[in-house]
């Protein structure tokens, strides 16, 4: 099977601020199949014992302009 | 948006398929249900030839991930973690078994983690008992201190991670609070006395040649970040995962 090379939004014609958010600005796609790597929110901080709101680090990392 | 990588050279879109497949739907309330959740959502992408980088959420996560990576597998993962905190502790508030203090401990028990083939890098956590880290180390598992890593440096340290995790499938796990809170300040636990991010970006480049089956970046709470930048560089430190991680799938396909 020919995998596809998706590559990210180029922020020379969509600036980074607009548009969707996903993570690297990478297609978002309804399963793994065909994919090397995945990346994947996991919003989740039912195991934090101290200051908890990890549960919104991954659309905070989506949206940075890493 | 990065396309390469400016140090290594490594262009991980043009080496592997990458994309990103949404959040799990993990319910907030039950945690037990949260653990069979994130299970079975990882053990899906496995199970479609895919490896997981996953940005959480607290440290916890990454339990139910190494579960589900090594039953696709087969075999008991390596880990390379790095962080303030061994994570290696039994149990908190009474017997509560599953905390984001206790993650380590169960994939050692439940045998998804073989000890032998852990390192901890940049631990400095406040402990309860001066001989917290007595289990971890009755495992097997090297735990490199901030202190040591300071002294030794980069090179020398990763050196020693690669004799240690050998050619066997790794799991890197980032707790963004092995960053000093200076640069990184929205975490639920910070320690002062951290790594910079210059040198965590030096370590991540140094994982290259491992067999890394997965990969998580934990513990960026941004209802404590200051102006996004803890959450920047959680987005590095995943492109710097990702690099590596690409580099790995190249050289598997070239090899086969």
């Amino acid at each position: 099977m020919t995998k596809t090379r998706h590559q990210p939004i180029d922020a020379a014609l969509v600036p980074r601020f607009a548009g969707h958010s996903t993570f690297m600005r990478l297609p978002a796609v309804d399963s793994a199949a065909g994919l090397d790597i995945a990346l994947v929110g996991i919003p989740w901080d039912g195991g934090t014992t101290n200051r908890a709101g990890a549960r919104h680090g991954p659309a905070r990392c989506a949206t940075s302009p890493a | 948006m990065r396309r390469a990588n400016h140090q290594t050279g490594i262009a991980p879109y043009d080496i592997a398929s990458v994309a990103d497949v949404g959040d799990l739907a993990v319910q907030p309330i039950d945690l037990m249900s949260a653990l069979r959740q994130i299970e079975e959502g990882i053990a899906a992408i496995c199970a479609q030839g895919a490896r997981p980088l996953s940005v959480g959420g607290d440290h916890l996560t990454t339990l139910p991930v190494l579960r589900a990576i090594s039953k696709a597998l087969g075999k008991p993962l390596g880990l390379v973690q790095f962080d303030a905190h061994s994570d290696t502790n039994d149990s908190y508030f009474g017997d509560n078994p599953y905390t984001h203090g206790t993650p380590l401990r169960r994939a050692i028990e439940e045998g998804v983690l073989d000890p032998a083939r852990i390192v901890q890098i940049g631990i400095r956590g406040s402990v309860y008992a001066a001989d917290e880290h007595r289990w971890a180390k009755d495992q097997g598992i090297r735990i490199v201190y901030i202190e040591e890593f300071s002294e030794r440096g980069p090179p020398e340290i990763m050196a020693e991670v690669h004799a240690i995790i050998g050619a066997g499938p790794a799991y890197v796990t980032f707790d963004i609070d092995s960053i000093d809170p200076s640069m990184a300040p929205g975490t639920g636990t910070p320690e002062i006395g951290g790594l910079t991010t210059r040198e965590a970006q030096t370590m991540l480049r140094l994982l290259s040649g491992l067999n890394i089956v997965g990969a998580d970046v934990v513990e960026v709470a941004p209802p404590f970040d200051l102006g996004g930048m803890t959450a920047l560089a959680g987005a590095t430190m995943m492109f710097e995962l990702l690099c590596v991680m690409a580099e790995g799938v190249g050289q598997s396909v070239a090899s086969a």
